[in-house]
């Protein structure tokens, strides 16, 4: 496998696509070697995940009871 | 009822479309993502992602023919709508801003999908279907109907472009701030649901949208580039602006509120624009 090395810049400009899993097999790994010796890349990274964390905790799991109501009483009538 | 896109999902949504598929083969390793992104998805799920492809590229080609039949039945159909309803409402309300429209934006969604059910590839692929079938109503639908013009979100993109580069982190490592502990530790352990909701709110809507299907519900970049007809690119550079942009409003929300750090520590702090510089320098003189 290529064993490519990335920079700073490099690894900063991939960043969401790694916390989104989104990077291929070999720029995975070429940023997961860097962010195990850079700490501010990791800082950036971890502080990046962090916060898509907790914008991805504002998903809505419970439905209103009124819209619940609406809904059945639509599928009903299919 | 999180993440119903699992290992079977994936390999069903990838029968029929292999552009879809190529990343989808991916997304169960995406349903993983609470924590550890650096320990625990190395080389060794990605290359079992890579595998999977494979294998799923020789099945889509011969798995092809669902010969006109549904892909669900009706009570499926109901188990699963009833099921997204929460996820649906909430997109719903953050698409179009009040609970009435989204109360009726849903219903409209799962009346058109109940007549397009022929078109729903497989059971695995309703989640995403259902969702598409939502945005798709709410451009034809709602926007028409408040006579928003067609060209907004082209024009919202070109004046976004230049803040795409904001990036909280920085902005909080700039030489010039004064720190008392880790600032972006501090910072995200004191932003409030209501900040980020009141964020999210205010991006403009080809971003919020992006925002909302990436990171709250989890679809990969390609099924959000089939959800909304445009390449995967776009998707991408959407989500890394759409990102920035919250980032700026969640910054100028925090110096509003004079959440404690986020204030400039002094008239020399609103000089520095670029603290990419000193980043390094900051980050090893407060650790």
């Amino acid at each position: 496998m290529n064993k490519r090395n990335i920079d700073c810049e490099q690894a900063l400009r991939q960043i969401f696509e790694y916390i989104d899993h989104e990077l291929g097999e070999t720029d995975h790994e070429a940023m997961h070697r860097h962010l195990e010796t850079c700490k501010g890349c990791f800082s950036r990274m971890e502080f990046e995940r962090r916060l898509k964390e907790k914008v991805g905790a504002l998903r809505e799991e419970k439905p209103t009871e009124k819209v619940t109501e609406r809904i059945k009483g639509l599928l009903k009538g299919f | 009822m999180m993440g119903p896109l699992g290992d079977t999902a994936a390999e069903h949504a990838t029968r029929t479309r292999r552009t879809y598929m190529e990343v989808s083969g991916d997304g169960r390793l995406r349903r993983d993502r609470r924590g550890g992104t650096l320990t625990r998805n190395g080389g060794g799920s990605a290359a079992t992602g890579a595998a999977r492809r494979s294998w799923n590229s020789i099945k889509g080609a011969r798995v092809l023919g669902a010969g006109g039949e549904m892909a669900v039945s009706r009570k499926t159909f109901e188990t699963q709508v009833l099921a997204l309803l929460g996820p649906l409402q909430g997109v719903a309300r953050r698409l179009t801003g009040n609970d009435t429209d989204a109360e009726d934006l849903v219903a409209e969604t799962i009346a058109r999908a109940w007549r397009a059910l022929e078109t729903l590839e497989s059971e695995a692929a309703f989640r995403a279907w259902l969702f598409r079938i939502l945005n798709n109503t709410f451009i034809s639908e709602i926007r028409r109907a408040a006579a928003r013009p067609q060209t907004e979100s082209m024009h919202e993109e070109e004046t976004v472009e230049e803040e795409a580069e904001f990036s909280l982190f920085e902005q909080m490592h700039q030489p010039f701030l004064l720190w008392f502990s880790n600032p972006e530790q501090e910072f995200l352990d004191k932003l409030l649901r209501e900040d980020l909701d009141r964020a999210l709110m205010t991006l403009p809507e080809t971003y919020r949208i992006v925002v909302i299907l990436a990171d709250l519900e989890e679809f990969n970049y390609a099924e959000i580039a089939r959800m909304l007809d445009i390449p995967i690119g776009t998707v991408r550079s959407r989500l890394a602006r759409g990102r920035s942009a919250l980032q700026k409003l969640l910054w100028q929300q925090a110096q509003e509120r004079g959440i404690k750090g986020a204030r400039p520590a002094g008239p020399a702090a609103s000089a520095g624009s670029n603290a990419r510089g000193g980043m390094q320098d900051k980050k090893d003189g407060v650790s």
